[in-house]
Formats: structure tokens, sequence, C-alpha cells
């Protein structure tokens, strides 16, 4: 197990290598010359551009300015906003809070509205309720998140005056006013999740119902509700938990258009505004935690399905 | 690797050797009739897709203030109404679906071509090539999508207005996040066949390894990449439509696409709700047939993938 | 007429401190042409020129008492990127800088006596308006009283000709300044005293008071944040408001400066800016009473509003134009003939119609909003028939200019949607699909902000392209749009090379006595007219909208919200 664990682990090291290079690379290939997005004014002569080039290091050649990079970022130092001239990294932290809270917000309506759907669908297998469900879920998944909630924005507020409260607030300054400020952006976020999430929880159900396991126990006389409770809902969370792994991604990258809907200043609007403005000290920092974020997260799942099923071995 | 509870290796369904086959689309049309309806609707749409230009009424940015006034509600003439800009929507929506599955099924391909390729590959040769390429595949998954996809073309494009440059560069960014998910899943089948008996019969009597995967595996995992495919273009399709809505598309006043459609429309949300309704109603109309048709096709081709998707 | 000289008169009487009135203010106002008429959705867009204003704004509130105290609220479009007044020209910044700033002058704009586009100066930190010895020299006192915010890093202190000279300077010769050509008028800036500053400048330059007032280059920031690390996120200056907390994305928070300089303002304890990015959250947010103003609202959201708010005050200003821009030093645009074909095949009315349901001011010059700017209507016929829609005339010219049956293939450049908004690109997609008419072919070429303000708002394009304008307050600034001396005007996107034009540029330059400097404003007119060297769109009209019970509030079109200050809310 240690040793496995050591080989995962630098393994996901190697990948979030790879993917600093790549980004590092990759942004010094956009387009459009630094200095006039620096001074965002036609009216810039050579010197000021030399200046601006020093300032940022980009006389040195790539891999001496990759090196440096990456000496600040492992010491805490990301760089400073091309414009604002704010440190990188404190902006991403400050943003940090509200993207969490808004993903786990997502994950949770997701979870509400597909642990009932998919459990009944799977219960009620082939039954006239699970097609319905079934065909409810997939229709979800077939809603454009970005539509349901600018729509949840406009039509709202023409026929009933109702928006959420402007200028985000902390959850800890005022905790109401921060959760009705995120419920909308956060269903948004979470329906077509609720749909995968509801899917797979239907098949791991039909799966770990076939298994030995739970005829045993149904042969013990265990009552229905028991075994789908403590049986068959752990042993499916492996399925689960992966797809979880994967839409991790898919939650943030949401953010990215419905934090700029609903005016949240979170890691998302943060990635969309660098990316508009071309601010690529900021695009790289943010992408770049994203990526370690991501990598985390998908480390922790494999190693998360050890607990959740006992019979997988590590070899 | 410690995630083969998941990536169960899929039994292989062979399509080579499955006789009358009418008769068998018949049956299963019977079995799955929901799916068969979607089946038909993804095809029409396709079709539409491909005539568009001979469907649509009128030209794509055909402002035309007396033939269509600003801001007429659906009607007779004008199915989904007029926009602000004096043109019809419905024209707009069917011109608009070359982008929008165009992009889509181009994404798709490009993600299966490079995710199927590379799960091939990896399924087949194991060892130090499997671990390459599942590495890669994990820095391409590092990426939140979305992020990824907005990354490649606010770097990448360049193109002002559409092109067919820019159309490639979308659905490559787009096939990128999708090609994971396939390698994986055909990763998996490659596995399950490598270790059959006749592979190793090929192997000993010479044939290469590229001819093997040619003439052996590949036939045998089509099932699972058309599955795949299926269900994935659905998501490509909504991608491109949140792309477009952010401004990063490649659609431009005669080119449409759903989600720009839906984002340039946005100034007069309230005072036309078809210019709200409409194009987000035939992006989700899209998708929910795709998926549909996919969902359908999987129970019947490959009842085992449901799991891993 | 007499509309014609109302804006020299108004600066007359304002720079003699002497007789400033409502009643004055009251007769610009009214050859201010703001258009459409109150609560009504008519079609009429009679208010042009000659109009009275429309809305219950225009009468003088003077007979309320202030009181002070209270909050207010307003809605900002996007995130200021820096707040450093040496290191930026964003007009969100502006906005901001306003509140917490101060500079030698200031707009009188923003209280019901003053229309919206007068850009008639009163003083700021000076103490009357500048002593002129000679056409070249200006000689400023500071108000006695004038002190910085009593913050870290200036803590109180008083406000010197130092702190002057450094600003200025610095806006001068700073290397990192965007200001630079701007300020080149100045030749030299001296400290007399402690209290008085003498500036000298290379060339009379008539706009002196109006670009020192203006909102790009003239805030007095002082040293020590200036040179600090905070000077981007951070505003201490000798402004009404002291900025208490900027949240990046979304707020900017202001306390009241109780020791401001100019008693007895501000009225408000606290002042907020929420960023609000999404124009529909903008609509949805003042619906809710969330916020206390919100602006520049095109006639179908102001249509929404009026309905859900019918509570709220509102006034409609004429709103920003636009103007294509071509490359008039090559072929073909270099022939003034396609350019007035061009002008002729625009169907501005149609596009008026698609983007502010037929509302605007459809035929305006270079000079938006002015009191004095004349419409197209008062040039000479043989020029504003160039506006008119007359497709037959325009392929006339165009046969004239390139031959019977050819047409031209070119490019249109223009930034996406993100910033100038839908209505910006929307106006691309109409005007293309006319000149198709007239046998002119034009590639549409979106790209990103960003990418657009580097390269093509730089002058990097084929053919032609197209902005938004700003309203410029100082009347010099239609050099920037046409010079090529010394080199190409910061914004001669056209690259206009016109000796004759050139000479009447320098000459209305150094004109102080205003009957003259405006006749040679109208030869530039008539030129600039009949050559088409950039060609105008309408403008349309963009409506503002605020609580009930605020009192002294006015819409201005100059982005400095100093004026909050002379705001108050009254017991409703």
């Amino acid at each position: 197990m240690a040793q496995y664990l050591a080989k995962r682990l630098l393994a996901s090291l190697l990948v979030l290598f790879v993917i600093s290079i790549l980004v590092f690379v990759a942004v010094r290939a956009i387009p459009g010359d630094v200095c006039r997005i620096v001074l965002a004014t036609p009216d810039v002569d050579e010197a000021q551009c030399a200046a601006i080039r020093e300032e940022l290091g980009l006389d040195d050649n790539v891999a001496t300015q990759y090196v440096k990079y990456m000496g600040g970022v492992l010491t805490g130092d990301w760089g400073k906003q091309l414009i604002s001239k704010r440190d990188v990294w404190t902006e991403i932290r400050s943003r940090i809070p509200l993207t969490l809270e808004l993903t786990v917000l997502a994950t949770g309506f997701a979870i509400l509205i597909a642990i009932p759907i998919g459990v009944i669908s799977a219960v009620k297998q082939d039954t006239p309720i699970d097609y319905v469900l079934r065909f409810v879920s997939i229709g979800w998944l077939s809603i454009p998140g970005f539509w349901l909630g600018t729509m949840l924005i406009v039509f709202p507020g023409k026929w009933w005056g109702y928006t959420p409260p402007v200028g985000y607030v902390d959850f800890w300054e005022d905790p109401l006013k921060n959760l009705e400020q995120l419920y909308l952006p956060a269903f948004s976020l979470g329906l077509a999740l609720s749909a995968s999430l509801a899917r797979v929880m239907r098949s791991a159900m039909l799966e770990v119902f076939r298994q030995d396991y739970i005829r045993t126990a149904r042969a013990k006389g265990l009552r229905e509700y028991s075994i789908i409770v403590h049986h068959a809902l752990k042993n499916s969370m492996i399925p689960v938990i992966t797809l979880f792994g994967l839409q991790v991604g898919v939650l943030f990258g949401g953010t990215v258009v419905l934090e700029g809907i609903y005016s949240l200043p979170g890691l998302g609007l943060l990635t969309f505004q660098a990316v508009t403005i071309k601010d690529y000290p900021q695009v790289q920092g943010v992408v770049l935690f994203f990526a370690a974020v991501l990598v985390t997260i998908n480390l922790l799942v494999d190693l998360s399905y050890a607990w959740f099923d006992p019979r997988i071995r590590y070899s | 690797m410690a995630t083969q509870a998941v990536t169960n290796p899929v039994p292989v369904a062979d399509l080579r050797r499955r006789p009358g086959r009418s008769a068998s689309l018949r049956r299963i049309a019977r079995k799955k009739p929901v799916g068969a309806i979607a089946a038909v609707i993804c095809l029409l749409l396709i079709l539409i897709a491909i005539s568009a230009d001979l469907l649509a009424p009128q030209g794509a940015n055909q402002i035309d203030p007396l033939k269509n006034p600003r801001l007429l509600s659906p009607s007779l003439s004008h199915p989904f109404g007029t926009d602000n800009l004096f043109r019809d929507v419905f024209t707009r929506i069917v011109i608009g679906s070359r982008i929008s599955l165009g992009v889509g099924f181009t994404a798709v391909f490009i993600g299966t071509v490079i995710g199927a390729s590379l799960g091939i590959v990896s399924g087949y040769f194991r060892g130090k090539t499997d671990l390459v390429v599942s590495r890669a595949m994990e820095v391409v998954l590092g990426f939140p999508p979305l992020v990824l996809a907005i990354f490649i073309l606010a770097i990448f494009n360049t193109s002002k207005g559409y092109s067919f440059r820019s159309f490639l560069l979308l659905s490559f960014a787009i096939g990128v996040i999708i090609a994971p998910t396939t390698a994986r899943i055909v990763r998996g089948s490659a596995l399950s066949i490598r270790n059959l008996q006749y592979v190793e019969a090929a192997e000993s009597i010479g044939n290469t390894s590229f001819g093997i995967m040619r003439r052996h595996v590949l036939p045998n995992v089509v099932a699972p990449i058309i599955v795949i495919a299926s269900i994935q273009i659905g998501n490509a399709i909504l991608a491109e439509a949140a792309l477009s809505f952010l401004g990063l598309g490649i659609s431009d006043a005669y080119h449409p696409s759903w989600g720009t459609m839906l984002q340039e429309g946005r100034p007069v949300w309230l005072e036309a709700w078809w210019m709200s309704v409409i194009p987000g109603a035939a992006i989700a109309f899209a998708v929910l047939s795709f998926n549909l048709f996919g969902d359908a096709l999987r129970d019947v081709l490959d009842p085992r993938l449901r799991q891993s998707s | 007429m007499a509309e014609s000289d109302n804006y020299w008169l108004r600066r007359k009487v304002s720079r003699r401190s002497a007789l400033r009135g409502s009643a004055l203010a009251g007769m610009g106002a009214a050859t201010y042409a703001l258009v459409g008429c109150g609560d009504d959705d008519d079609d009429d867009d009679g208010g042009n020129g000659g109009g009275v204003l429309p809305t219950a704004q225009a009468s003088p509130t003077a007979a309320k008492t202030p009181v002070a105290g209270g909050s207010f609220s307003f809605q900002i479009s996007s995130n200021p990127p820096s707040l450093d007044p040496y290191t930026q020209t964003s007009f969100v910044t502006a906005y901001n800088h306003g509140l917490s700033y101060s500079k030698l002058f200031r707009f009188k704009a923003g209280t019901p006596d003053v229309a919206p586009a007068d850009n008639t100066m009163e003083t700021d930190l000076a103490s009357a308006m500048p002593e002129q010895p000679d056409p070249l020299t200006f000689i400023i006192k500071i108000k006695p009283g004038a002190k910085f915010q009593n913050v870290a890093p200036v803590n109180g202190r008083a406000v010197t000709s130092d702190d002057i000279v450094y600003a200025l300077d610095r806006y001068k010769n700073f290397e990192k300044s965007v200001h630079k050509t701007s300020l080149s008028f100045v030749d030299k800036l001296e400290k007399v005293d402690a209290g008085t500053v003498k500036i000298t400048t290379k060339l009379p330059y008539a706009d002196f008071v109006n670009y020192l007032g203006g909102n790009i280059g003239a805030w007095i920031s002082p040293k020590e944040l200036a040179e600090s690390p905070d000077a981007a996120t951070k505003m201490v200056g000798s402004g009404p408001f002291i900025l208490d907390e900027f949240k990046t994305g979304v707020s900017l928070k202001y306390k009241k400066n109780p020791d401001y300089f100019d008693k007895p303002y501000p009225y408000f304890d606290d002042v907020t800016a929420f960023v609000v990015t999404d124009q529909a959250k903008r609509v949805a947010d003042f619906s809710s009473k969330q916020v206390n103003l919100t602006w520049l609202f095109l006639p179908t959201e102001r249509d929404q509003l009026k309905k859900e708010r019918s509570d709220a005050k509102s006034e409609e200003t004429q709103g920003i134009g636009q103007y294509i821009y071509l490359r008039t030093d090559r072929p073909p645009f270099n022939d003034k003939r396609v350019r007035q074909a061009i002008s002729m095949g625009l169907n501005r009315p149609a596009i008026r119609a698609a983007i502010s349901k037929g509302e605007g001011v459809d035929e305006q010059l270079y000079h938006v909003g002015f009191p004095f700017a004349r419409q197209v209507k008062d040039l000479p016929a043989a020029q504003a028939k160039l506006w008119q829609h007359n497709i037959a005339e325009a392929k006339k010219l165009m046969a004239a200019a390139i031959g019977e049956g050819k047409t031209i293939d070119t490019t249109w450049d223009h930034a996406d949607a993100a910033i100038y908004t839908q209505a910006y690109v929307d106006t691309a997609t109409l005007a293309q699909a006319q000149l198709k008419e007239i046998g002119i072919n034009i590639k549409d070429q979106t790209a990103p902000y960003a990418q657009y303000i580097s390269t093509t708002y730089q002058g990097q394009y084929e053919g032609m392209g197209h902005s938004p304008r700003a309203v410029p307050y100082w009347l010099d600034f239609v050099t920037e749009r046409f010079t090529m001396k010394p080199a190409r005007g910061r914004i001669n996107l056209s690259y206009v090379n016109d000796p004759k034009l050139e000479d009447l540029l320098d000459k209305q330059r150094g004109q102080f006595k205003q009957e003259e400097r405006l006749q040679t404003v109208k030869q530039i007119e008539e030129l600039v007219a009949e050559e088409q060297y950039e060609i105008y769109f309408s403008t349309d009209t963009r409506t503002y909208f605020w609580d009930k019970d605020i009192e002294n509030y006015r819409p201005t079109a100059w982005f400095p919200y100093t004026h909050l200050m002379k705001t108050w809310r009254g017991k409703a």
C-alpha cells in the first residue's frame, strides 16, 4: 500500500510538471504585444515597451524564465497581474472559498436530486416510473447550464421583481445572504451533474443487487430499506466517486460561465477575465492551480476506492 | 492498474458476423421505441445540417426590414419569429445547426480518433506504452474541460470571424477534452482482446503489431467506440454552445451558431421571449435526441458500458 | 443662432466666477438634444435640436434643503483593472477616481441645473479660474483649506503646489504614463509658493482648463501613494469620499471624508460601487431595488425598467455614437467619392430602429453632444445630403470612382461585444449588409476586445473598422483624430493627412476668443463632412435611473462621479 501510494504520488507530480510546462509555453504564444496589453492605450513608445518587457523578465530565454517562474511558484511567488499588479497567488487564494462553496453546493443539489431518482429507478427497474425518471434525467443532462442560469436571472426579475442580493458577501460574514446569492448558480451548475449521477447510481445499484452478498442479506430476511441503505448504497459508491472525480473538472468549467453571469468573484470569473484581458501571469496561475486541484482529486479518488471496496488490492 | 475494478474489460460484441441486419433493426426498434424515435430525429437533424442552405427560407444574414420586421413573435410566415436585426430566426436556427452540430460531430470525430488510437495502442502494448499514454491522458484530465478549451482558443484562435481553420481549431479544442474518456474505455476493451488466444496466434505467425491492431483488435472494439462516440456528441454540442455563449466561438453574422444566437439576443430577451427560448430549446432538443439515441445504442450494443460512462 | 454661442458664453461666465446660475445652464440644456419624450414610447424622435428638456428633473430643485447621512449605491459594468491614474485611461476607473481624488478643476455637470453633456468647468482644488498674464502663462492658486484624506500614507496633510507640480509632471514624464502626448502642450511646471503654481504652455492652448478638469491625466494623486506598490489597488486623494474597501470584481466601498475641503459636501455617509458585468443582472438589480442608481440602458431595457420601477426617476441622455474609420491613405478609400458613397449607402434610421427603437440623434459630426455642435441638417446642403440614405446616388459615386459595375472587396475589423456591448456589434452587422447593396463586399472580422485594442485600434488594419466615440470634453480632442503632425495622432485611425485640415486644427487650438474659435470649428466640421474621413453613425439614447428620494442628482456624460458629493437622500 505504501509503495503504491508513493508510486501514485510520484506519477501525479510528474503529470503536474508536464502540465506546468505546457501552460507556461502556451501562454507565451498568446498573440498581441504584451506592452500594449499592459498600457491599454494606443499611445505607446518603444522605451516604455522595453521597460515593461524587462520588468516582466521577458528578455530571458524561455527555459530560464520557466525555472525562475517555477521557483517562484514553489515559494509562494506566483508573479503579479499585468495591469493591476495584484499578487497572482493572493488573488487566487482569496477566490477559493467562493468557488469551493459553489461546487460543493452544486454537488449537494446534484446528490439530493440524484440519490432518490437513482434508487427508485433501480428498485423499480423497467417499470414506467423507471422510464420516466430516466427520461427526465437525460433531459436535464441536455439543458445548457448557462442558459438555465441566465433565464433564472432574467425571468424571475421580470415576473416577480426578484433577484438574489447584489454584491457578494462571504459565507462567514452573512451566511443567509451568501446562500441566497449562490443557490441559483449552484442549481444551474448541479442539475446536469445530478442527471449523470442518477444514471450511474441506478446502474451501480442494479449491479450490486445482483451480487451474492445482497442475496445473502435478502435471504437473511433483512428489510429492503436496510439492504438499500447499508449494503447497496455503500457499495455503489465506487462508480459514483469515479464519476465525481471526472465531473469536478466539469463543475469548475461551469463556474467560468455561471460566475460571470451572476457576478460572483470566484476562480471561474478570474479565469475568464484574465483570458479576456490577456493577463497572462494570471491565466497561467489560475490554470495551473486548477490543474493542481484536479490532479490531487484524481489521486484521492483512486485512493478512496480502497476505503469503499476492500476487495481492491493494490499491487 | 489499481482502477481495474472500474474499467473492467468489456465483453466484445463483434459487429461483423451479425446476420439479417434490417431484421434486427426492426426488432431493436420494437424493443427500444424511444431510442428508435431519437435515432430518426438525430438523422433528421443531421440531414437538416447538411442541407441547411436548401432548407432555410432565407439567407443567414438576410437583413430585410420589409420582409422581417423587427422582433415579430412566432407566426406562420416566421415560425420562430424575427430577431432585432430584421432576420428570420427559423432561418438562423436551421443554418446555425451547421456550426452547432458540425462542430459537435467534428469534435467527436477528432476526439474519438485520438482517444481510440491511444486506447488501442496502450491496451495492446501494455507496459511502458500504457503508462505513458495513461499519464498523457491524466495531463489532459488535469484541466477543467471548459477551461482547457478556453485556454486553447484564447491562445491559438487568431481568426477574426468564421474560417475553416477556426472551425477545425474549435473542434480540436473540444475533441481534446473528449479523448481521455474514449481512450479509457477503448483501452479496457483492447486489453481483454489482447489476452485472447487468436491474438497470440497472430503474433506467433509473425504479423506486425500494426497489422494485428488493425485486423484483430480494432474490429473488436468498434462497438464500444461507436457507443461512446454517440454519447459524447451531446456533450460536444453543449461545449460548443457554452464557448460560443462566452464569445469564444467561431460564428459571425453569416455563420450563426445556437450558443452565439443566445448571447447575441440577450439585449432583447425581456422584450422577445422567443429570442431566449428558441436557441436554448434547439440546443437542448438536439442534445436530448443524441443522448437518448446514444443511451439506446449502448443498451443494444454494449450493455456493460452503462456503468463506466 | 444663439445656441452656437452658448457654450462659449457659459465658459466665459464660469471663468469670471460670476453669474453662475440655472438660467444660462438651462439654455445650454435646451440646445442639447435629448431625445425621447418622457414616458411614452412613440417613435417620434422630434426632440432633435431646439427641443425643450422633457423630464421634470430639469427644473432646478434649489428649494429643497440637503439632508446629510445615509448610504448610496450604483453599478459599474466592469472591474477597474487598476486604480493608478498615471497609467490608466479606463473610464470605469475614472468613475471611481472622481470619488476619492480631486483635480484643479471639475465638471459642473451632475446636478439638475446642468445638462448632461455640458462641459462647463468649476473650480476644484483651484481657488479660482487661472489668471493669464499672457497667452502662454497660467497662474493657479490652491484653495487654502485643501488637504488630503486622513488616511495613511498622507494622513491628512495639506495639498500644496508641490503636489500639483509632482502630479502633472508625472503625467507628462513618468516612463509608464499613458498621458504623455495629451499633456504635451505643457512646457514648464513651477511652484511659485506653497499655494500657487505657474504653468507655462508651449503654445497658446485654449483648452487648458477643460483638459485639467477632465477625467484623464489630471487627478492629483500624492507621491507617497503613486510610488508605492499599492498604487494600482488603493486611492488616497483629497476627494469627498475615502475608499474603504476594494473587493476585486465585487465592489468599491467608500465612506464620507469628514475633512473634505469643499464644505458642506459630501452628504452621504457611505457610497458603494458594485461591479456587475452582466447587463441582465444590472437591470434585475435595479428592478429589485438593490441599487440606487444605474445607467446607460437602451430603450428596450429602459421600457422594462420603467414598468418595473415606475416609482424611480429617470432621464434619457444622448448615447455614445459610433463611427467607421477607413484607410484613407490607400485605394480604394483614398477616393473621396467612395467614402461619400459609403455614407449614403448607410441606412441610419434602419440601424436606429433595430437597436434603439428608432430613437437617437440621427446625424451628428464628431462633436457628439456638445451644445454648440452643429447637426448635419445645419450643414450646407451639399454636405448634409451625404447623410441621407440614397442608394442610387451612392452607386453613381461608386461607378465614377471605381468604374461601372465594379465592386470593392474589403475587411471590417471590430471588437467583440464583451466590452463595447452587443449594440456595437449589431451596428456592424447591419451596416455591412447595407453596404453590400452599393457594391462593397465586406468580410467581417471580430476580435476579442484585448486583441482589438492592441492591434486594430493602434492602426493595424487593412480596410475598414468601427469604434464607439467618446464625448470629448476638450475641443482640441479633434487633433488626435486627424493629425499627422508630428506623427499620426493617437486615434487618427483613418490615416488622415490633410494639410488644410492641419492648418485649421493649429488655428483653433490657440483661439481664446470663443467666437473666433467657433468659426474655425465650423470650417473643420464642413471639411470633415465633405471628405467623410470618418463616417458617423447615429447616436442612440441611454437612460439613467435613480431612486425617487435621491435629490440633487442628474446624469452626466462625463465619467468622474465627484458630483455625487452634492447628492443627498431626502426623507421620503
